[in-house]
Parts: structure tokens; C-alpha cells; sequence
């Protein structure tokens, strides 16, 4: 339940270290540049000739991957090669002096010397349509967190796009729905049965939240059709916004309720003829077994708190 | 969908449409030399499989346990694992992959097509979901939950003469399986079709309350719900402008609508011996959404239109089954129930120059509800008519507006403040109308590449038109109450972010953050809530062979609330405190000659919640909630030779609890209320898993 294979952020800063040329890659193998177009001389062979299966960050994975196709007219690999992503490598190419550091090139990644602008420009050459159109818009892009802080590129698997894997990609930033998601009551996400995309549009989206969908109560309808109503006897706020009850990360309480009845529901109600009775201690075993305040509480006889669609059940009795 | 709606999506789509076609420019790409022939890159052919095969050895039987997993019986489980792949020399992918497959808990997924062109997937998922191990009940299950034929009726659970030698244990579950089917075609350069449909099918039972009056039973009920959910999206994109219009729809439909149940108890009035619920009624929903997006040089505005419908009409059942009452007349006989939704979001966003960048979102958020308003004369449950009472469809109109401005100073200093302005305006509310408005301002400040702090403070105000108390037929709310989502509310928030990465293979982050809400003007309800959080993590990986990390949560909570028990002003205070940490940490190790590696993680989760009552006596103090979870997961995989790995995992989970609304309170332990004993047990499981991974040679 706990597992974190491999923390996320921890592989990403390594293979960062190692694709983040700053002067310590091997210049061995590498044939002259051309400087004349500013791409190297031989694409992916002259940059394999380094970065191969022993080099510190293989990158040969890329090979079993989409982006590894020929057969794609848009992949790299149909085009420039390592270069339609990292751009023009003539230069980083070149034979350095002992001492001397190896010339920049784009390379990905929140520690990368390249502007997250010009680095998510290149993804996004392909990949507009996978962005979508509200990316640019997006908190994410707002605050400079580029497709590669997420994504990885060089791997078999992109993480962020395994549902049992990308929470951990998730966390690395929102650290306290991790916490979250470890409580007693939780959607299955610690149990690799939910990614956090389920709910969530990490490109930006309509909704609050960056939400997968246009509102928080069509985001739960999702997957809790039978909330939807509308129902003869509404619960407004069900019908506004399932999160003025319930949490959606994690709970120390059943059904991911934010506080227990009958505090949660006396926050909003004080009637006539049904006082707003306190439950005390005295209340409880061994002194009282107050229907009040055990068990389900309110719920005890207001059981649809969602809504009710029986024509007596004004009351959400039945 | 209205018109005006049909008419907004009309005007809106084609201006984005528009501009999408506008703005498009081709982009010149350089030719590839004919001498890169690639000879390093390592094209796959032909197929690739690996498959785990082990058992896994679970200690103890536990329902939380094998929750979302299905390991919830002590004994063995197979462990099968596998994925298959395979590249065509036509370009085309395809994969497939079976976890969990000895569990309640399989997925299978296929996944493949010609990247670049079109892509196929499917997936299984079965999820079970265990409520509790066994609740203690003398009900038959079913639609109708009948009591034995020798049961004893009585005004209190205490005079239940037959319950203990009638109750039996009965799992309170159901399975969860779902299936999405998928299409992605690359129809034309830059034209996208997408379709789905996912089923999502849910069997098993729930636990319920059925009540007459003042007495309740809780009972297990069926639970059978199928939801069918099509999608079908279009879209174009450009170098510099994107667009998608698409339908969604939805249809969810319940095999056991109503339940009916014995009463338990002496009937207070004739004939109210069996009691009937309305359970989730059929319902559909259907979504027509536009996205688009232009850009503008170094700014882009985005817009995204959806309009949609909920409809239910779903038959009525009988307002009462109670023989000893005359036939109630409804209204109308089923709802024919009926909500629009709209909703209409633009962002702006723009990076003005290199120091200075701007966004702003307008959003408005439309529910409106087109059912019928009746009276229903209410017959209060199953025991005598007590009146009338009018439905109440509610509706409301939301509109935001949001604006952020962010300035980079010298220094690698980056300032940010913002503004937002969100109103809402309900139907049959309390108050009608509520405004919000909000002010943060952010400081960034970056340092020798390895440093960050960020501090943002935010103030907001809600404020609304004039309370009152609703009167629709029912009991009057306490004229003195504020609902706390309508109240008016002072919101003050303080953050601040610490990264430090002091060298390449060491990241340390810290946030802290104080929110404090304030709803001054509430005589009843909540009148304060306050929150602390802190969440730290470090993580340290000096090179791709081992890396490790560790993290600290704590987040609290403390809410004040009034109430009145006269129906007058305030007699009685609560206070909550709530406070939840949890530790992890965790390291990942291969050896140098990578044929071993070793993976550990730890974490422990406390949660706890103190509630203290103050009614003019001493105060008084509840036992705590109180749940504790700690985990350890230990694995190593050992790879023998490159067909063969074998990996030994052991996992060890403890689960504590105290919860005195639940522990402890038997079937008969409340005189009115008739429980099933349904708590949550603690537990302790360890569980040992060997499992064997073959690899066979690639099929070329």
C-alpha cells in the first residue's frame, strides 16, 4: 500500500544530472560538427556515440517507446532525429579541452538551463493536441511547471501516464495531498486502482481545481452516477458542490466527510420542532446511548442525505 | 437546452473556429541529410513478453485490509503478472498487460496502433470494495428485508425477545468493474477523432437506515448500479491555435430502485409494518463542450463553452405503503425531472515580455432547474399524512472572475499579486446572493540556482444580500443560524515555500501555511475554522544506482460552532480539533552489477480528532477519533539471468482505530435505533509474497 517504487523526483534530478550537460560528458567518438546548418553530422548516431547503454543516463529506452518510431512522420525519429527536440547539436558535438565545458544544448527538465518556454515549445510542436487547448492558460504553464517536469522522455514507460505510478509524480509537488491519501479513508489512488488524472486535467481545464471536468459535482458524477439526480427532494448543497461536505483526498472519517455528524450537519441546520440538540458525553456509553450522537447520527433516520425521489421523503427520510 | 445557450455555443464556436484558421502559419522544417542513417538506434522488431508468476501469503483475515485489493482472507493468493508486446514492421504497436490477475482486484489493458495514426485501447478493471467484514443483522437480504418468522416486536431494542438468536453475519461489499474502450484517429494532419465508452458496473449490497419516526433500523440493502458513459471529441490543431468540440453522455441506471423493509418495532400507528425507500433513481446526462485556444505572438485566450442536461423521470413510488391509509393522490407520477447546466470559461494568458506576464479567467457556471414544482402531500414514514410539502428545484448562476499579474525584478525576484471576484446568486436559498472577493500577492525569490522561497498571503471577504428563514412547508431553520456556504466569511491565508537543492543530488522542500476563516456575523452555525499546515520532504539520489527520501505531513484543524437547543439564541458551543502527521521514508538500491536491488518504504499516518461541548455545565469532553495506520514494504528483486528474476516482497500493515460513535454499540445497544454491530476492527497483517518473472527470448 505504500509502495513508492522510485521517487520520482529523486530518479528525475539523477538522469537531470546526467542529461543536463554542463561539461562532464565523455567527448569520445564525436566527429566534427557542421556548423554550417547547426545540426550535428551524423544525428542520433554522432549523440549515441556518447550517450549509449553505459553512459550514466541511458537514453536507448527511447527506442521501445512512441517517440522511438520511424513509422511516425511526426516522431523524432522520422524527422531529426535526437535534434528535433533538443535542437541544433553541431556545437555541443564539438571535441572540448580537458577542462573545457561542453557547449549547451536544450535540455529538459525543471533544472535545465533552458527556458521552460522554449523547452515546452518543442513538445509542443507535437503535441498541442495532447496538451489541449487550455494549456497555455494553465496554472501548471503559469508557474513554469513544463511538460518535463512531469513527463520523461528517455524511459520505457513515461511514469506520469502509468496510473499505478503517477501519483508519486504528482506528490513530488503536492505534498500534502500525499499525506492525504495515506489517511483511514481514501479514493484507491494508495492502491493503484485511481490516478490522480482520473479527476484531475494537469494541461488546465474549465473547472476549479484544474478539474477533469467542467465542475467539482461533474467530476464526482463521474464515477457516482447515482448522486446525480435530480431528485424530486434536492439537498441544495449536494447539488452545488459535493465538497461542502466531503474532501476529496482523504479523510479521517467515513465516506470522506470533512467532520462527523451531527457537527457537520448542524453547521447548516437549527430547526423548529427538530432543535439542534447538542451531543455531549453524557450521551454516549457508559452514560447515555443518544441516537443523536452514535452510529450514523442524523443519518440514522435522514439516510438520503444525497437527495430522495420518494414522494414523502421532503425530509430525506426516506 | 435552452436557447440562449444553443445560440451562445453558436456564436462562440465559430469565432473560435474562426480564429483558429486565421492564425495558422506553416512552419518550415529542415531537411534531414540523407547520410543520418542511424545505425545505433536500437529500432525494435518483433515481440517482447515477461510474465510474474508467484503467491503471495496473507496473515490475517481483514476487510479494510482487502479493501481495493481483495487480499481480505488469511491464506494464499497467486500472484500473475504479465505484459506482452509487439511491433509490426508496418509501424503498428501493440501491447497488452494483465496485473493482479490471481486477485478481486484484475485489470487487464490493450493497448496499440500505428503511433502517429490511430491508437486502440481497452481495459478491465475489477475493483472490490469491502464496508465491513460482517455486520450482525436478523434481516433477510434483498429488495425486501424481512424478519424472521419468529421475531418479537417491541417499542424499544431492548424488548427484541428473539434478536440474538436471529442475528447472523452478513459482508457489507460490493464489486466495482469497470471497462473503457478507446479510439484515437489521426484522421488528416492536425485533425484528431476520439471516442469512448466506458461501463461502469457496481453489484453488492450497502448498509441503510430505514426509520418510522423516532426509531430506525439499519439494514443491508442491494446495491446494483450500472453507469454506460459515451464520448466523441473533434479536434483540429495548428501551430498556433487549437480546437475541439465533443459530446458526452451518460446513463446510469439502478437494478434496485426501492427497497421495503419489516418494522422491527411495535408500530406507532396501524398498519406501518413495513417501511419503503426510494433508492437512486435512473438518471441520464448528456454534455456538448467547445475548447479552443489562439495564439496572439506571446499571449494566448482560451475558451472552453459547455452546455449540458440531467434529466430523471424515473416512476414514483406509492407516497406510503402503509394499508391503514387512505391512497395518497400525487401530483404527477414520476418527476420528469430536468436540470440544464452551462458553463462558460476564457482565459487570457500573457507573457507581455520576458519579465512580465499577465492572466486573467472569466468563468460563468449555470444550473438551472426546469422542474416541475407541486405540492406533495407527505406521509410522514409510512405512518400518517402529516401535510404538504412543495419541491424545491434549486438553481443558481455563478459567475469569477480571476486576474494574476506576475512581474520578475532583478535579483531573480518575481512578484505576483492577483484579484478575484466570485459571485453567486441561488433560488430558494436562505440568501439569494453572495459575493466574494479575494486579493494575494506572492514574492518569489530565487538564489545561487539551488534556493527558492516563495511567501503568498491572501485576504478575502464573502458578503451576500439579506438572510431569511425559507419557509417551505417544513420546520423553520433558527432564524439566528448562517449555513456556513452562504454566511458571510473573512478568509486571511499566509504561505510560504522553501526549496533547497545545496547540491545535484539533494533536493529539501518545506511549506507552511496558516488559513484562518472567520464567520463573525454567525450568531448559530460555524463561527471559526482554523487551519495549520506543513508538509517537508527531502530527497536525495547521488547517482542512478540508489537514491532515497523522506517527508513529514501535519495538517490541523480547529472549528468553533454554536447551536440552540430552545430554538433561540446560542445555549451550547462545540469545539473540534483535528490533527493528522504522517512520516515516510523510503530507498531505492541496485547493485553495481545490477542483478539486485533492494526497495524499502515506511510510512506511518495518525489521525486524531478531539470534540469538546459546552453547554453552560462544565465543559465536556468526547474521547477522541483516533486512527492510526503504519506501513512497511520491503522487496528484492534478484535478476538470475536475463530470462530469469525472482523477487521476494514483504509488507507488513497496521491498522488502529477508536471511534466511539461506532466501537462497541451493539444491535441492541441504542433502545431506538437497531444496529448491526458495524465497526471497523483493528488489524495487523503481514504479508509475504515470491514471485518468478520469466522473460522469453525475443520472438524477431
Amino acid at each position: 500500500m505504500f509502495t513508492r517504487p522510485v521517487t520520482s523526483r529523486a530518479a528525475g534530478l539523477a538522469l537531470l544530472a546526467m542529461l543536463s550537460i554542463d561539461g562532464i560528458t565523455l567527448a569520445l567518438g564525436q566527429a566534427p560538427a557542421d556548423t554550417e546548418s547547426g545540426y550535428s553530422p551524423r544525428g542520433a548516431d554522432t549523440c549515441l556515440a556518447c550517450h549509449d547503454t553505459g553512459a550514466d543516463a541511458p537514453v536507448l529506452a527511447i527506442f521501445e517507446t512512441a517517440h522511438g518510431s520511424r513509422d511516425d512522420p511526426r516522431g523524432p525519429f522520422a524527422q531529426l532525429q535526437c535534434e528535433s527536440c533538443h535542437g541544433p547539436g553541431a556545437a555541443h558535438a564539438q571535441r572540448v579541452r580537458r577542462g573545457e565545458s561542453q557547449a549547451p544544448i536544450r535540455t529538459f527538465g525543471p533544472q535545465s538551463g533552458t527556458p521552460t518556454e522554449e523547452q515546452d515549445a518543442a513538445c509542443l510542436d507535437c503535441h498541442a493536441s495532447d496538451a489541449g487547448p487550455a494549456w497555455h492558460a494553465s496554472t501548471h504553464a503559469f508557474n513554469d511547471v513544463g511538460c518535463a517536469s512531469c513527463h520523461t522522455v528517455h524511459t520505457t514507460s513515461d511514469a506520469v501516464l502509468e496510473r499505478a505510478q503517477q501519483p508519486a509524480v504528482c506528490y513530488d509537488c503536492h505534498q500534502r495531498q500525499r499525506m492525504q491519501s495515506t489517511m483511514a479513508f481514501t479514493h484507491p489512488i494508495r492502491y493503484e486502482q485511481m490516478a490522480c488524472s482520473q479527476c484531475h486535467a494537469p494541461h488546465g481545464s474549465a473547472g476549479e481545481y484544474a478539474l477533469a471536468r467542467a465542475s467539482v459535482n461533474d467530476t464526482c458524477f463521474a464515477c457516482h452516477a447515482e448522486k446525480r439526480g435530480p431528485f424530486l427532494w434536492e439537498h441544495a448543497p449536494a447539488s452545488e458542490d459535493c465538497s461542502l461536505c466531503h474532501t476529496a483526498h482523504g479523510s479521517m472519517h467515513p465516506a470522506l466527510l470533512r467532520q462527523r455528524p451531527p457537527l457537520l450537519c448542524q453547521q447548516c441546520h437549527s430547526q423548529a420542532g427538530h432543535p439542534s440538540v447538542p451531543s455531549t458525553p453524557a450521551t454516549i456509553p457508559p452514560f447515555g446511548t443518544s441516537p443523536l450522537s452514535l452510529v450514523g447520527s442524523c443519518l440514522n433516520c435522514h439516510i438520503s442525505v444525497h437527495g430522495s425521489n420518494h414522494p414523502s421523503g421532503s425530509t430525506l427520510t426516506r | 437546452m435552452s436557447t440562449a445557450a444553443f445560440s451562445a455555443m453558436a456564436r462562440t464556436a465559430p469565432c473560435i473556429a474562426a480564429l483558429v484558421l486565421a492564425v495558422d502559419a506553416a512552419s518550415a522544417q529542415p531537411v534531414v541529410p540523407e547520410d543520418w542513417d542511424c545505425r545505433f538506434c536500437a529500432f525494435p522488431s518483433g515481440s517482447v513478453a515477461s510474465f510474474w508468476l508467484g503467491s503471495a501469503f496473507v496473515s490475517d483475515a481483514s476487510g479494510k485490509f482487502g479493501t481495493y485489493t481483495g487480499l481480505d482472507d488469511e491464506g494464499f493468493y497467486a500472484v500473475a503478472d504479465g505484459t506482452w508486446r509487439r511491433w509490426l514492421d508496418d509501424g503498428q504497436v501493440w501491447s497488452v498487460r494483465v496485473d493482479d490477475l490471481g486477485l478481486k482486484s484484475r485489470s487487464i489493458a490493450l493497448d496499440g496502433g500505428r503511433p502517429g495514426s490511430y491508437r486502440v485501447r481497452a481495459q478491465y478493471d475489477a475493483i472490490p470494495n469491502i464496508r465491513y467484514d460482517g455486520i450482525r443483522t436478523p434481516f433477510a437480504s434483498g429488495t425486501r428485508a424481512l424478519l424472521p418468522s419468529d421475531w418479537v416486536t417491541a417499542s424499544s431494542t431492548a424488548g427484541f425477545a428473539t434478536l440474538a438468536a436471529n442475528e447472523r453475519s452478513v459482508a457489507i461489499s460490493h464489486d466495482r468493474e469497470q471497462l473503457m474502450t478507446g479510439i484515437e484517429w489521426r484522421a488528416r494532419e492536425s485533425l484528431d477523432i476520439r471516442a469512448e465508452f466506458r461501463r461502469d458496473a457496481r453489484s453488492g449490497n450497502q448498509l441503510i437506515a430505514g426509520s418510522f419516526a423516532a426509531v430506525s433500523a439499519w439494514l443491508p440493502a442491494p446495491l446494483d448500479y450500472v453507469t454506460d458513459e459515451v464520448e466523441v471529441a473533434v479536434g483540429h490543431d495548428r501551430p498556433n491555435a487549437a480546437f475541439e468540440v465533443g459530446y458526452r453522455g451518460s446513463r446510469f441506471s439502478n437494478d434496485a430502485p426501492t427497497f421495503e423493509w419489516q418494522n422491527p418495532f411495535t408500530p406507532f400507528t396501524a398498519g406501518a409494518d413495513f417501511g419503503r425507500l426510494a433508492l437512486a433513481p435512473d438518471n441520464r446526462a448528456r454534455q456538448l463542450y467547445a475548447t479552443g485556444s489562439v495564439r496572439f505572438g506571446r499571449s494566448h485566450v482560451a475558451a472552453q463553452l459547455s452546455e449540458g442536461s440531467i434529466e430523471q423521470d424515473d416512476p414514483f413510488v406509492a407516497a406510503t405503503i402503509n394499508p391503514a391509509i387512505d391512497a395518497v393522490a400525487l401530483p404527477r407520477q414520476s418527476l420528469n425531472g430536468r436540470v440544464d447546466t452551462q458553463r462558460l470559461t476564457v482565459d487570457v494568458a500573457s507573457r507581455v515580455s520576458s519579465r512580465f506576464r499577465v492572466s486573467a479567467r472569466v468563468e460563468r457556471d449555470e444550473r438551472d432547474n426546469k422542474t416541475q414544482v407541486a405540492s406533495f402531500t407527505r406521509v410522514l414514514t409510512d405512518l400518517a399524512v402529516v401535510g404538504a410539502s412543495l419541491n424545491a428545484p434549486y438553481d443558481f448562476e455563478r459567475s469569477r472572475v480571476r486576474a494574476d499579474a506576475s512581474y520578475r525584478l532583478p535579483r531573480r525576484m518575481q512578484v505576483t499579486v492577483g484579484a478575484e471576484r466570485d459571485r453567486w446568486e441561488r433560488n430558494l436559498q436562505a440568501r439569494q446572493r453572495t459575493r466574494e472577493t479575494e486579493l494575494w500577492a506572492e514574492v518569489d525569490v530565487r538564489r545561487w540556482e539551488s534556493l527558492r522561497f516563495s511567501a503568498r498571503v491572501s485576504d478575502s471577504q464573502r458578503r451576500g444580500s439579506d438572510y431569511s428563514v425559507l419557509d417551505r412547508g417544513s420546520a423553520l431553520q433558527n432564524p439566528r443560524l448562517r449555513q456556513y456556504h452562504l454566511a458571510d466569511r473573512d478568509r486571511s491565508v499566509a504561505a510560504i515555500d522553501l526549496s533547497y537543492a545545496p547540491v545535484r543530488a539533494v533536493t529539501a522542500a518545506l511549506h507552511v501555511e496558516s488559513a484562518n476563516d472567520r464567520y463573525s456575523r454567525s450568531e448559530l452555525g460555524l463561527n471559526a475554522g482554523d487551519a495549520r499546515r506543513l508538509t517537508f520532504d527531502v530527497a536525495f539520489a547521488p547517482d542512478t544506482r540508489w537514491n532515497a527520501y523522506a517527508a513529514f505531513a501535519r495538517d490541523d484543524l480547529d472549528l468553533r460552532q454554536t447551536g440552540s437547543q430552545q430554538f433561540g439564541p446560542g445555549d451550547w458551543r462545540a469545539e473540534t480539533d483535528e490533527s493528522t502527521k504522517s512520516q515516510s521514508f523510503g530507498a531505492v538500491w541496485r547493485a553495481p552489477s545490477e542483478r539486485l536491488e533492494l526497495q524499502l518504504d515506511v510510512n506511518a499516518t495518525e489521525s486524531r480528532s478531539q470534540t469538546s461541548v459546552l453547554t453552560g455545565n462544565p465543559q465536556a469532553l468526547f474521547p477522541d477519533f483516533h486512527t492510526k495506520i503504519r506501513g512497511v514494504n520491503v522487496s528484492g528483486t534478484y535478476t538470475v539471468n536475463p530470462r530469469l528474476r525472482v523477487r521476494v516482497t514483504y509488507r507488513y500493515e497496521r491498522y488502529a482505530n477508536a471511534d466511539w460513535q461506532l466501537d462497541g454499540i451493539d444491535t441492541a445497544t441504542i433502545p431506538s435505533i437497531l444496529t448491526v454491530g458495524a465497526w471497523i476492527p483493528k488489524y495487523a497483517v503481514d504479508m509475504l509474497t515470491v514471485a518468478f518473472s520469466y522473460t522469453p527470448a525475443r520472438d524477431q
